[in-house]
Formats: C-alpha cells, sequence, structure tokens
C-alpha cells in the first residue's frame, strides 16, 4: 500500500467498496434490502429531477396553451359580434329575395303590356311619401305616365324620365299628376268605374270618387285600374276599399282606398305601361 | 483540482446528462433524430489526462461503476468502457499537454470511439438491429455535434475553475509569505 498515494488509496478503497455493495445488489435483486436502496436512490432522482423538470415543462405548456386560449377566445368573441350583422343581412336579403319572387309572379302576367324592372336608387326622408328614384329610365323605354308597381300593387305614376333614371310620384303625394281611372268589379259580373283623385291623409286612403252613384260597394273590395287615359293597363291592383262616403241623399259617392301594404317601403318596382316596348 | 472537487464536478456532468435524457429523451423508433449527450464521460476524460496512470484507471473505474449502478442499468459495460478509455487517454498526454486545440479534439475522437464501441456491442448482444447508417443518422451525427459544442464548453469550465485554483493557491503563498516575514521581523 505504500507504493500508492493517498490519492490513489482512497479511490481503491472507494472503488472495493462501491463494487462489493453494487454486486450484492445484483445478487440479492430480488431481496427487499437491496429493493428498499434502489427504490432510495430512484426516489431520490425522481424528487431531484424529474418531478420539477416535469412541473416546469407542464407550466410552459399551461401558458402556451393559456396563449392559445386567449387567441381562440378573441377569435370567438368577433365571430360572435359579426353573427348579429350576419342575421340583419341574412333578414334583409330574405326580405329582397321574397319581394323578388312577388315581382316575378307580377311579371308573368300582363303579358300584353310594357314591363321594366327596376330597382329604388333614392328616397328622400323629408319626401318620404312624395317621390322616388328608381333605376331604370328612357334607355330602358321608360315613359312618363306610366304606372309603377311593387309586388303588392301600383305605388306610383312616373313623373319625369331621364336616361337612365326616372323620378316616381307616389300615390300617396299631395299632388299627383294625373287621375287614375279605376275599377272595381262587382260579385254579379259588373264593374264600377271611378277616379282617384288623391291621397287623404285624414283617412290614411286614397280618395276615389265613383261614376255610378247607385252602386253597391262594400268594405274590402279590390280596386284596380280601368286601363281608360294614361299609360297603363287595366287589372293592376290598387287597394282596397276601406271606407264609403255618403252625401245627404244617402248616395254613395266617393269611397275610400288603403293603399298597398308595403307602400312605405320596397325596393324593387315594375314599371308598367300600355303596348310593348320595341 | 482537488479529488473531492473533481468527483463532485463529474457528478453534476453526469446528472447533466441525465437532464438532458429527459428533457429530449431519445427515439427508439428511429424515426426522428436524437440526442445523447455525453458531458459526464468527457468530463471524466479531461480531468484524468493529466493523472498518473494507476490513478486514471481508478478514478475512472469509480467513475464508471456509479454510471452504471445509478444513472444506466448496464453493469458492467460503463465501468469496463470508462476504465479503458481512462487509460488510454493520458497515453498521449506527452504531446498534447501544452496544446489545448489537441487535447479537445483526442477527448472528442474518444468520445467517439466510445459511441461507436457501445454501438458494436449492443448490435453484437441484439439489443440493437438496426444498420450502422441508420445509427450514425438517427444518433450519431446530431450527438456528435453538440456533444462537441458541449466540450467546448467544458473546456472553458474547467480553464476558468483552473485558475481560479490557481489565484487561490497564489493568493494563499502570498498570505503564508507576508505571515512569514512578520514573523522574521518580530524575531529579529
Amino acid at each position: 500500500m505504500k507504493r500508492f498515494t493517498r490519492l490513489q488509496r482512497i479511490l481503491l478503497i472507494a472503488n472495493i467498496v462501491l463494487l462489493v455493495i453494487g454486486c450484492a445488489m445484483l445478487g440479492l435483486r430480488q431481496n427487499a434490502l437491496s429493493n428498499m436502496g434502489y427504490s432510495a436512490w430512484t426516489y431520490i432522482k425522481y424528487g431531484l429531477i424529474d418531478y420539477p423538470l416535469t412541473s416546469l415543462t407542464n407550466v410552459f405548456n399551461d401558458l402556451s396553451n393559456l396563449w392559445h386560449v386567449y387567441e381562440d377566445n378573441q377569435y370567438l368573441n368577433e365571430e360572435l359580434a359579426m353573427q348579429k350583422s350576419y342575421k340583419t343581412l341574412y333578414e334583409e336579403e330574405r326580405n329582397r329575395n321574397k319581394e323578388l319572387e312577388e315581382l316575378a309572379e307580377l311579371n308573368g302576367t300582363l303579358e300584353d303590356a310594357t314591363k321594366i324592372t327596376a330597382h329604388v336608387l333614392e328616397r328622400d326622408t323629408e319626401a318620404w311619401d312624395q317621390t322616388v328614384t328608381i333605376s331604370a329610365g328612357s334607355s330602358q323605354g321608360v315613359q312618363e305616365n306610366m304606372i309603377v308597381c311593387t309586388s303588392q300593387g301600383a305605388v306610383g305614376l312616373i313623373e319625369e324620365v331621364q336616361s337612365a333614371t326616372s323620378t316616381v310620384r307616389l300615390l300617396t303625394s299631395e299632388d299627383l299628376i294625373n287621375d287614375i281611372a279605376i275599377s272595381i268589379a262587382l260579385e254579379d259580373g259588373t264593374t264600377i268605374e271611378g277616379v282617384l283623385e288623391r291621397y287623404d291623409t285624414s283617412h290614411r286612403a286614397y280618395r276615389v270618387s265613383l261614376f255610378d252613384n247607385e252602386a253597391t260597394v262594400t268594405q274590402g273590395q279590390e280596386v284596380s285600374t280601368s286601363g281608360r287615359g294614361g299609360n297603363y293597363p287595366s287589372g293592376i291592383y290598387l287597394g282596397q276599399v276601406s271606407d264609403m262616403e255618403t252625401n245627404d241623399d244617402a248616395i254613395i259617392s266617393t269611397i275610400y282606398v288603403k293603399p298597398v301594404s308595403n307602400i312605405s317601403s320596397f325596393n324593387y318596382v315594375t314599371v308598367i305601361g300600355s303596348g310593348r316596348v320595341e | 483540482m482537488k479529488l473531492r472537487t473533481s468527483l463532485i464536478f463529474i457528478l453534476i456532468c453526469l446528472l447533466i446528462d441525465d437532464f438532458f435524457a429527459f428533457v429530449w429523451p431519445s427515439d427508439f423508433t428511429y424515426a426522428h433524430m436524437s440526442f445523447i449527450s455525453h458531458l459526464g464521460f468527457m468530463a471524466l476524460m479531461l480531468l484524468v489526462v493529466s493523472q498518473s496512470w494507476l490513478t486514471r484507471i481508478l478514478l475512472s473505474f469509480l467513475c464508471g461503476i456509479v454510471t452504471d449502478f445509478f444513472f444506466t442499468q448496464g453493469f458492467p459495460l460503463h465501468t469496463i468502457l470508462y476504465t479503458c478509455f481512462g487509460y488510454v487517454c493520458g497515453l498521449l498526454y506527452p504531446w498534447i499537454k501544452d496544446r489545448l486545440l489537441y487535447r479537445t479534439l483526442w477527448v472528442f475522437v474518444l468520445m467517439l470511439l466510445q459511441d461507436i464501441v457501445c454501438f458494436i456491442f449492443f448490435s453484437w448482444t441484439g439489443t440493437l438491429s438496426i444498420p450502422f447508417k441508420q445509427w450514425l443518422y438517427t444518433f450519431g451525427f446530431f450527438s456528435w455535434i453538440l456533444n462537441g459544442l458541449l466540450l467546448l464548453g467544458l473546456e472553458y469550465v474547467l480553464g476558468v475553475m483552473d485558475r481560479y485554483t490557481m489565484i487561490r493557491q497564489n493568493r494563499i503563498l502570498k498570505m503564508e509569505r507576508s505571515r512569514y516575514k512578520k514573523l522574521r521581523f518580530m524575531r529579529k
């Protein structure tokens, strides 16, 4: 042993001790003592290295997931906010679609008449019930005094025509450019004729004077154009009888006709004239 | 460096190896590249290279046995490997002792050889059944490159520790000299 340095003696002793313990542990592998030693070291290693590292890794994973959750949340919030506007857009498109379907149905009738489809370009809020500008003009064949209809029925007359647009005087306006000749079909097959003079704001209906004072008119009867005078055919729906005015002799000479339901709000119209556009 | 400091340093390096193995576990399906750290082995080689042959063998044997019992399950593979490489690493010491680059390269080569010897052993015992090329691609290259970088870091750390030890010794020497001078003065 004197040949060895102090360092070498220490190392030799340490090696021998470890070798003996190690071999004993291997030899007694199933023994509780060796298992205890192995388990102790495994627990130390787990406590010092594995568990802290796993915890640290989990922290970073959770933080990154949290960031992803935040981004997802932002995205979903934006989508939700958009959802409300999508809903209103959908409702609007649905209503327009319905209006166009009804207008297409109207365009299927009146085969001999001129029909020009247009949409509303401008409607002044201060003169909401007076005039409307539409997207059809002389280049499409629009002429003055043509009748303008929505999907429900007549709403106005063409007042001015430009090349690509036209101004429509609504039937609810105070100054109609022309009287409109109307007719009411009776149950017995006869018709009563009259003329739509103006819109009566107190009754909220058109004021119509009848030519035949002895005719029997009841509420709810449908009123349409007669085709006499004006640049439009007969049979275009104007409204329903809402009220009658009797004079001193109990003779009905004036009736009130309720306008079509969508006269306050429409986007698409058909301009109807008598005869085909060449 | 003192024995106690050296042993603690090697133990820390072995623990760092374990840390790397935990954080970046090896892919034994050999589909992706894996990294196996040899920081403990390289630290051992760097610390024993300047020692006598017996000290090298004993220290390497001790580290090998600790690795086998506490870090791996393959007794006596690392015990024998570390002992052999520990003896071999000091053989070229007279020619590389003043050249840091050659010493680093020598330790790097020993690390490569240790990996290849392990591969040959495991292939011979049937534990590994992949071709050498595939092993090289999935384990070898990536591990060697990163271990090379770790080796440079290790050299730096050991250099700093050596300088610190030297500075400390110089300080102790200075203090002893000044004490001796005081004693002589007092005697006079």
